[in-house]
Formats: structure tokens, C-alpha cells, sequence
């Protein structure tokens, strides 16, 4: 209690809540764009930090991060176009109701149980992180080299991609951590004489290269499309009494799916909305009714991915291991903030821990209290032509990486990054390992030479207590897991045509239809 | 059986890789030199890519679009040459036109107004809220 009042205290003050103010809006307004996700609206806006006090430019980053992922299921719910990956699955029944003319309903009941999954997920960071901070006090090199480990496999095996080609994408970003100075015997490496490589790339232009001008050049093709224009009022906005109760428990039951996938390194927002839509089709009385504009479709997906949101921030803060690229991106802040995350934060600096877990709660409630009167300027937002948002984009990230050091050097390394990571995602390979890949490798390679000089050159040093024996026969189980790949992705597969299928049938039942309100409402 | 040739680059990427790494200290196994841990992640990466070379199928690449590439890195390079020649206003001025040309549609007299809108708000944004020490227009 009197932490929570002493973050109450930090998150209320004036500065902080404007930061987080701006950090909802403008993460909304980008995160609306669809195809630009929170990772590329953090990398945007990250400079715009640079210039405030540590915990004020977090509290805003923290801001930006959730208004994104609100604003993406915007774009999916109007456009059937996900602006993440986790706002895919609300594209299934948000796209269906807006079709039918429900697109106000939809867009409220996404932004009440993204406050519902939010809150919720505060509440398990708050009461888990001290839990995990105390189980991370015991960790020493050994330990943190076979959870990083863990953290590469589980990245690299879970999700749709191919595993060797995530391996691969991990493997190139931890090798582009190494460039510059090493820190025990002064070698350059991979520095070729250039003096602006001696302290390493920078995260803001790997990063903005990586999801932002990749990003654009594959969307490009879409800019001439036309998009289909809603209007919105509040009254067309309101569920009816039916379509609240159909919705109260899928949203606690998606926050719980959000609370457990979001700590866990490799699964996070995008697992947890897969499950829970799954398990809301599955325990629901009208399962035909979802693919179809069924709510329940929405708002648990919805709870979920606030929810895993805010507990992915559990391993990050409390041992430094991001779960997701995200996280990796916010860890990257943090230290360019001149915090180190890890088990010390919560007692090294207990205000900044707090009061980020205080304007968490506060960021989720300004995203209700602006979100909802602003759901007009959103849907105005998107009928903006692309064609004259990326030029404005391109500008921000080069402005963005030119400002980290006054140079342009960081904007080259930004476009060498993005042309290759152009070339890497049209065959399929995804950025997201990369970057979770050059974020841990110099904690990686860091506890892997202090392992071995505490083990004085012993290889079994590195699982020689009980916390990295669990994480190596863990990482093991997940490499024996990539051989029942096949099964497991036929399986992933059966699900999402299945979706898929009802979603089209349901869009072309309401095209011959009418377009008037159902009897939900 | 076609071959997904994206695996050799990757593969020739990590050969320089190990080749340059060969260079760094070695150390000893209770002092790992700075070597080791390039060497172990440029290794992966080439077994990784010619295994996936040898035995997995073609994949089918999204399709290039080569005007939209040519503009937008066209519109980054032109920044970076230009930024600290001519000055902010102009360089994001010509870098927004040059991107907006790797798309077919709209037209460009709009545009232009916009681009110098959108130029002076940056400028505004970075030189008086975040202190960019970037001059508006300098003559080259």
C-alpha cells in the first residue's frame, strides 16, 4: 500500500501525467495506422524523450505503448486491417459488426475491455514482480546465461514462422550486438576503423530500420486503396443490456489468458488473444455466431492483449529479459534513460518502479476517458490517405535517428537496416527475433565470460544450480517441441481457416443481407 | 529441387562474420577472450543457412515492389547527404516528394504545400522543443 502511494504520488504529478497524456494520444493516432505497430510508434517517438526527466519519458513511452496497441484494433475492427499482430484475431468479429453497422459498439466495447484486461494485468505486476524480483535476487551469471538462452529458443520455436529461420534472425542480432568496444579486452570489433561503430549500433536506428522503413516500403502497394468510410456517433456507440452481459465474463476470462501468456518470454499478447478467442468459441452457447460479429469475439481478445501487455513488463523490470520485441524496445529505453532494469530497480529506485506501475493504471484510464470521445478523430485518422502519411513518417525516423547524436550517421545504419530487413521479410524471415536477439546479446555474452571465470573455465558451471538446470531442460523441452512442429502448425492452421472460412461466409451473408442493426442491439 | 537462395547470403554474411572474428582474442577457457562469442553465433548462423540451403523447399517471396524500394531509400539517402548541406527545411521538403513518388497516385502541387507545412512543424518540433542544433536553411 505505501508503495503504491508512493507511485501514486510520482504518476500524479503534473509533468508525468502529461507525459502520459501525450504518450496515450500520439501512440493512438500512430498505432491507428494500420501496418505501423507499438514497436515502430516506440521507435518513433523515443526521441521525443530524450530531453525529459527519466521517469517522465518512460511513464510517456509506457503511454505510447498501449494507446498503439489500443489504436491498431481501430484499423482492424474498420479495415480488416491488423495494425499487430495481436489485433489480428479482433479482425474475425470487429470487422463482421462494423459490416453490420456496429463499428461504434465494437470500438467502445475494444476500448472497455482494454481498461478491464489493463487493470487486471496492473494488479498481477504489481502483487507478481516483488515475487520475481525476490527469485531474481538469487540469480548470478549461470542463471541469467540459461534464462537468456531459454528466452533466444522460446523466441525463435513459438509463433507460425519457421524455427531455423528465427534461429538465424537471433544468431545476426546477437552478432550485431558485438559490434564496437568489448568491455574486458578493449578489442574493436566489427568496427573497421569507423570511430562512430566504437560504441556499438544504436538501438532507435536498428529498430526504426527494422519495423518502420521496412514496413513502409511493403505497404506502399496498398496507398491507392480505397478505404470505406463510418461514421460514428456516441448513441451508435452504447452496447445494449444483452450484448454487456455477453461480454462481462469473456473479458475476465481474457484477462486471465493475458495475465499467464504475457510474462512468459516468446508468447505474450499474440498467443494469449489467440487462446482466449479460442476458449470464449469454445465454452460459448452460439459458437456459429463468432466469425459472424459475435462480441465476445472482440472484447476477450481485447482484455487479453491489454492484459498480457501490462504483465509483460514483469520480466522486463524485474530481471531484464524481455518476453517481446516490445519489451526489448522499452529495455533499450531504459538504459538509454540511464536506468538498468533488473532485480535492483525495485529497491535501488522504488519511485520510478512505482510510479510506472501507478501510470500504468492511469494511462489505461485516460484511454478510456480520451479514447472514447476521440473515437470519431480515430476513424477520421484513418480515412487519411497512406500515400501522405508515410513521406511524414520516413521524415520523423530520419529526424528521429539524426537527433540521438546529431548525425547522420545513425539515419545510414537505419537505412542499411531497413533495405535488408525489406529483403529479409519478403522471404519470410521476421525482424521481431532480431531484435530481441541484439538487445540480450550483451547481457548474453556478459554472463556467459563472468560463468566462466566463476567457474574457472568449467563448462558445467553453466548449469550447476537448480534455476539453470529448470531453464536448460526447459529450453531443451522447446527444441524437442520444434520436432512436433508439424502437428502443432496443422493444428494452428485448422483453427484460423476455420475462422477465416466463417468470416467470409459472414461478410457475404451481410452483404446479401441488410446492413441495418441486429437484435443484439 | 528450386532452392531458397535468401539462405546462401545469410550464409556468406556469417562466413565474413567468422572470418573477421578470427582476428579478436582467443583468451582461455576461465578468460574468454572477445572472439568466442562472435565465433559461436557465426558459426550457427552458417550451419543453420546451408542446412535450411540443402533441405528446405523454395518459398515463394512477397512480390519486390522495385519503385517503392528506389523511392524510399532514394528519400533517406537524399537526407542524409543533404540535412547538414542545405539545411532542414529544404532536405525534408525534396526527401517527402521523392518518397511520395514510389506510389502512382495524387498530385503534386497539393502535396508540395503540405510537405513545406509538414517540414516547418518538424523543424519547430526538434529545434525548439528538443533543442536539434539543425538550422532551417543553410547555403551550401
Amino acid at each position: 500500500m505505501e508503495n503504491l502511494l508512493i507511485g501514486l504520488s510520482t504518476a500524479l504529478m503534473a509533468q508525468n501525467l502529461l507525459a502520459c497524456l501525450a504518450g496515450v494520444f500520439l501512440g493512438t493516432a500512430i498505432g491507428v495506422i494500420p501496418g505501423i505497430g507499438a514497436m515502430a510508434a516506440i521507435s518513433l517517438l523515443m526521441p521525443l524523450t530524450f530531453a525529459m526527466d527519466p521517469t517522465t519519458g518512460i511513464v510517456m513511452l509506457a503511454g505510447v505503448y498501449y494507446g498503439a496497441e489500443y489504436g491498431g484494433s481501430t484499423a482492424s475492427i474498420l479495415l480488416n486491417l491488423p495494425g499487430t499482430p495481436s489485433n489480428a484475431i479482433t479482425c474475425l468479429d470487429g470487422y463482421p459488426m462494423a459490416q453490420k453497422g456496429q463499428a461504434g459498439t465494437a470500438l467502445f466495447m475494444t476500448t472497455i475491455a482494454s481498461f478491464v484486461g489493463g487493470s487486471i494485468g496492473i494488479l498481477v505486476l504489481s502483487l507478481l514482480t516483488p515475487v520475481i524480483v525476490k527469485v531474481g535476487m538469487a540469480f548470478g551469471p549461470a542463471e541469467y546465461f540459461a534464462i537468456i538462452v531459454f528466452c533466444f529458443v522460446a523466441v525463435s520455436t513459438i509463433g507460425g514462422a519457421d524455427p531455423k529461420k528465427n534461429f538465424v534472425m537471433v544468431a545476426i542480432g546477437a552478432l550485431m550486438g558485438t559490434v564496437g568496444l568489448d568491455i574486458y579486452d578493449g578489442a574493436e570489433r566489427y568496427s573497421f576503423g569507423s570511430h562512430h561503430l566504437i560504441d556499438g549500433l544504436s538501438l532507435v536506428p536498428v529498430a526504426m530500420g527494422l519495423f518502420g522503413l521496412s514496413e513502409i516500403i511493403l505497404s506502399i502497394r496498398h496507398g491507392s486503396e480505397k478505404r470505406p468510410h463510418h461514421k460514428i456517433n456516441f448513441a451508435s456507440m452504447l452496447p445494449s443490456a444483452r450484448q454487456w452481459k455477453r461480454s462481462f465474463w469473456p473479458m475476465l476470462r481474457g484477462a486471465a489468458s493475458g495475465c499467464f501468456f504475457g510474462p512468459l518470454p516468446g508468447t505474450g499478447p499474440s498467443v494469449a488473444t489467440i487462446l482466449s478467442y479460442a476458449n470464449e468459441k469454445k465454452l460459448s452457447r452460439h459458437p456459429e455466431e463468432f466469425g459472424r460479429g459475435a462480441i465476445e469475439g472482440v472484447a476477450a481478445p481485447e482484455a487479453a492483449n491489454n492484459a498480457a501487455v501490462q504483465t509483460a513488463f514483469v520480466p522486463t523490470l524485474a530481471l531484464a529479459i524481455p518476453g517481446t520485441p516490445t519489451m526489448a524496445i522499452m529495455i533499450g529505453a531504459l538504459m538509454i534513460h540511464g536506468i538498468i532494469p533488473g532485480p535492483q530497480l525495485m529497491s535501488a529506485e522504488p519511485q520510478l518502479f512505482w510510479g510506472l506501475v501507478a501510470s500504468f493504471w492511469i494511462g489505461n484510464l485516460l484511454l478510456l476517458v480520451i479514447n472514447i470521445p476521440l473515437i470519431g478523430l480515430w476513424v477520421s485518422f484513418l480515412n487519411v490517405p497512406y500515400r501522405l502519411l508515410y513521406p511524414a513518417i520516413i521524415i520523423l525516423i530520419c529526424v528521429g535517428c539524426f537527433s540521438l547524436k546529431n548525425s547522420v550517421f545513425d539515419v545510414a545504419v537505419m537505412l542499411v537496416v531497413g533495405i535488408a530487413s525489406y529483403g529479409l521479410r519478403r522471404h519470410g524471415f521476421l525482424p521481431a527475433p532480431l531484435l530481441i536477439g541484439f538487445v540480450l546479446s550483451p547481457m548474453l555474452e556478459e554472463n556467459f565470460r563472468r560463468a566462466m571465470i566463476m567457474g574457472r573455465g568449467e563448462v558445467e558451471f553453466l548449469a550447476s544450480s537448480p534455476i539453470s538446470i529448470t531453464a536448460w531442460l526447459l529450453t531443451l523441452a522447446m527444441l524437442l517441441s520444434v520436432l512436433y512442429r508439424r502437428q502443432m502448425q496443422k493444428l494452428f492452421m485448422k483453427f484460423i481457416t476455420r475462422a477465416g472460412r466463417d468470416n467470409t461466409s459472414a461478410a457475404s451473408g451481410a452483404a446479401t443481407t441488410d446492413t441495418t442493426r441486429t437484435p443484439d442491439q | 529441387m528450386a532452392r531458397e537462395f535468401s539462405w546462401l547470403f545469410i550464409a556468406a554474411l556469417g562466413a565474413a562474420a567468422f572470418y573477421f572474428a578470427l582476428d579478436f582474442e582467443f583468451g582461455t577457457p576461465s578468460n574468454v577472450g572477445s572472439a568466442i562469442y562472435p565465433l559461436i553465433l557465426s558459426s550457427a548462423i552458417i550451419l543453420i543457412s546451408l542446412y535450411s540451403f540443402v533441405f528446405s523447399p523454395r518459398e515463394e517471396p512477397l512480390p519486390q515492389n522495385h519503385r517503392a524500394l528506389a523511392c524510399v531509400a532514394a528519400a533517406v539517402l537524399l537526407f542524409i547527404l543533404l540535412v547538414e548541406v542545405i539545411g532542414l527545411l529544404p532536405t525534408i521538403v525534396l526527401s517527402m516528394t521523392v518518397a511520395y513518388a514510389g506510389q502512382t497516385t495524387g498530385k503534386y502541387r497539393f502535396f508540395l504545400i503540405y510537405a513545406g507545412l509538414f517540414a516547418v512543424t518538424v523543424w519547430l518540433l526538434f529545434s525548439y522543443a528538443l533543442s536539434l542544433p539543425i538550422p532551417p536553411v543553410r547555403m551550401p
